[in-house]
């Protein structure tokens, strides 16, 4: 075949479509700025996400959450991505996107957060998997700050890389916002939510500024009660759109809650090119040969990176204004040998995934990609205080010593008595539910062809239009 | 006068049919044509030429947009000139437009191996469809009427090496989804 043949072709579009080509065309997004960047008993934090990179159920009715709601939250709107071509509803959508995503935040605080934390999450998953929310964990832990004070508060901060209150509250809100999408295209929601028990004397000064930074829901109810337990998962059902119904049967308030901070993610979004359908192959898993779906792909231009143990290859998701300027997922293969684990004690790997390849990081290259990609949908439910006690944060578990004053003029014991961390990811041929360039066409047409097949344990990493991890995970057994 | 009224004249063999065509739509295709041939007199010949091709073939053929048909004629016509007289100092934006082109079939020319030309022009405006609105306008833009870089960048905002990393992941787009659909390249 000559190019000719393609010039042919693209002669015999259809009218509407070379109307549509004769108008100018709409100024571009402009990215996201960088800058230098939850009882007397108990005060309960339950972290949830969930990730769609595939088109699975959607689910049933939810229980009536307005009996123990005090203020919904109320998420920006946004004008729906533009499936024909239309000068108006894009600029309108354009215009809408923009509002959300063009706040600056401090790139370098939280790339230091993310080296920390992810190792210490990610690790011990053994020949399980593992799928964790870096950015769901950090809303939650800032919650967590807003009701804390002293050495409790100075922990949390510490691990966020946050210099005071003020700027973690403004950085989370930022992140809050950047991570919001909702355009019919991609849908991505960092929700949080608030459980009060009833009687029990609030400073709702606190209350009023978590649900007004965080876009948190505020409830009140009987701690405890099947009911109001019912009404919990059914919000977290709601907002992850029952993906993670398992798991959340098991989310239950002890009586002696306090309060409970709840933080969900959700995303689902396409590939901006499909997996071919998929065939049957075999996984080698610590376990033994299985044998699963394959799917494969090929991308062209897209971001390989080759580190001190594995290599990655970068697959776009429709998002943001443009392919290849939104969100990715990458998939990381280790080197023969080494098992994904094996990675997270390596520089390379962690600046890779703090989204610094290229910088100080490892090479960073475009290529052509050859995908070979096993179908998966994994989950994992993971307690995170002997986690976060590694990394710093030991005050807030203590009876004694822990202050959530902030929370309750009565807050003398209460303490963190449990956080937990649940997420699940699953991709298919239709989607997930995420570029140095040279200088000329020419000299990319001939970039370096990669081939990428993940027939062994491997790692995922779903990043943002700003290159931030969403997701990330372990996979052991597809 | 309406598109209606002037393909009746040429149904009706009226000559005026030609003059109200090269009125209405003289600059547009020499737009067209200039965009791909970077020559001030190949451009008119060529736009001389789309008229006489619109007499010859209107009838049978009736368009629906006779603006989109005309343009359609005057690609066509460019790049048969093209083949005749091709140099690079002549027909820069052509050359450029293959040589860009040529990303999406980097080798290969078994004629068994190549698909229907209907099947393609299929391939490629389901694909075009598929593509978000930015994406679509800016694939037609660019290999429809030829526009070059440097005005797309302008339009958008964006330097010219960002629209040409712009390009080059769109057509990279291409060449994954003609190779998904089985073409070979």
């Amino acid at each position: 075949m000559k190019a000719e043949d393609i010039y042919n072709a693209v002669t015999e579009l259809r009218d509407d479509q070379i109307e549509a080509g004769e108008r100018k065309l709409p100024r571009a997004v402009r990215p996201a700025r960088f800058r230098r960047l939850s009882a007397i008993a108990a005060i309960l934090a339950v972290v949830i996400l969930v990730g769609v990179l595939a088109w699975p159920r959607l689910g049933g009715g939810a229980p009536d959450l307005a009996k123990y709601s005090l203020a919904r939250a109320s998420y920006p709107k946004m004008e729906p991505y533009p499936q024909k071509y239309s000068r108006e509803k894009w600029e309108a959508w354009k215009e809408s996107y923009e509002a959300l995503h063009s706040g600056s935040y401090c790139t370098e605080e939280l790339s230091d957060y993310l080296k920390t934390a992810l190792p210490a999450i990610l690790s011990g998953a053994g020949d399980e998997n593992r799928v964790v929310s870096p950015l769901n964990l950090y809303m939650g832990l800032a919650m967590l700050a807003e009701c804390s004070a002293g050495e409790t508060r100075d922990e949390i901060l510490s691990l966020l890389n946050a210099p005071n209150l003020e700027t973690l509250r403004a950085q989370t809100n930022t992140l809050w916002k950047s991570n919001y999408c909702d355009d019919g295209r991609l849908t991505e929601l960092l929700a949080a939510s608030i459980w009060l028990r009833n009687g029990w004397d609030y400073n709702m000064d606190t209350i009023n500024t978590l649900a007004s930074n965080y876009y948190a829901s505020v409830f009140s109810g009987e701690m405890g009660s099947a009911d109001y337990d019912t009404a919990l998962q059914a919000w977290i059902n709601e907002q992850t759109q029952n993906l993670m119904e398992e798991q959340v049967g098991n989310v239950e308030l002890d009586a002696e809650t306090v309060l409970a901070l709840v933080t969900t993610a959700y995303y689902k979004a396409e590939w901006t090119s499909s997996f071919s359908p998929a065939e049957s192959g075999t996984f080698h898993s610590p376990q033994g040969d299985v044998t699963c779906q394959f799917m494969k792909g090929s991308e062209f231009g897209v971001n390989v990176i080759e580190g001190d143990g594995f290599l990655a290859g970068e697959k776009w998701v429709k998002s943001g204004g443009w392919f290849g300027e939104g969100g990715s997922m990458y998939f990381v293969l280790p080197d023969e040998g080494l098992r994904p684990e094996d990675l997270l004690g390596r520089d390379d790997f962690l600046h890779f995934l703090a989204g610094q390849a290229g910088e100080n990081g490892p090479e960073q290259k475009e290529a052509m990609l050859y995908l070979t990609v096993p179908k998966f949908d994994v989950s994992s439910q993971l307690p995170l205080q002997e986690k976060l006690e590694e990394l710093g944060i030991r005050e807030a578990f203590d009876a004694g010593k822990a202050d959530f004053s902030p929370v309750s003029p009565e807050a003398e014991g209460i303490f963190l008595s449990d956080v937990q961390h649940g997420a699940r990811l699953s991709i298919d041929e239709i989607g997930i539910t995420g570029a140095a360039y040279t200088e000329s066409a020419l000299a990319c047409a001939a970039a370096e062809e990669l081939h990428l097949t993940l027939d062994r344990p491997f790692l995922f990493v779903v990043t943002n239009a700003e290159n931030l991890p969403i997701f990330v995970g372990i996979v052991n057994q597809p | 006068m309406e598109d209606a009224t002037i393909i009746d004249l040429y149904f009706q063999r009226n000559q005026q049919a030609i003059t109200e065509t090269a009125a209405k739509y003289g600059g547009y295709c020499s737009v067209v044509a200039s965009n791909l041939l970077s020559c001030p007199e190949d451009t008119e010949e060529i736009v001389n030429d789309t008229w006489l091709a619109a007499w010859n073939d209107i009838p049978p053929s009736q368009p629906n947009c006779l603006r989109a048909y005309l343009g359609r004629l005057t690609r066509n016509l460019a790049v048969s000139r093209f083949r005749l007289f091709h140099t690079k100092k002549r027909y820069a934006g052509m050359e450029a437009l293959l040589s860009e082109l040529e990303d999406v079939v980097p080798g290969g020319k078994t004629p068994e191996e190549e698909l229907e030309n209907k099947e393609l022009a299929r391939i490629l405006r389901d694909w075009v469809d598929s593509l978000g609105a930015e994406e679509g306008q800016l694939f037609v833009r660019r290999y429809w009427h030829g526009v070059p870089v440097k005005e797309l960048a302008r339009e958008a905002g964006i330097t010219q090496n960002g629209m040409t990393q712009r390009l080059l992941r769109l057509r990279g787009n291409l060449r994954a989804r003609l190779e998904q659909e089985g073409v070979e390249l």
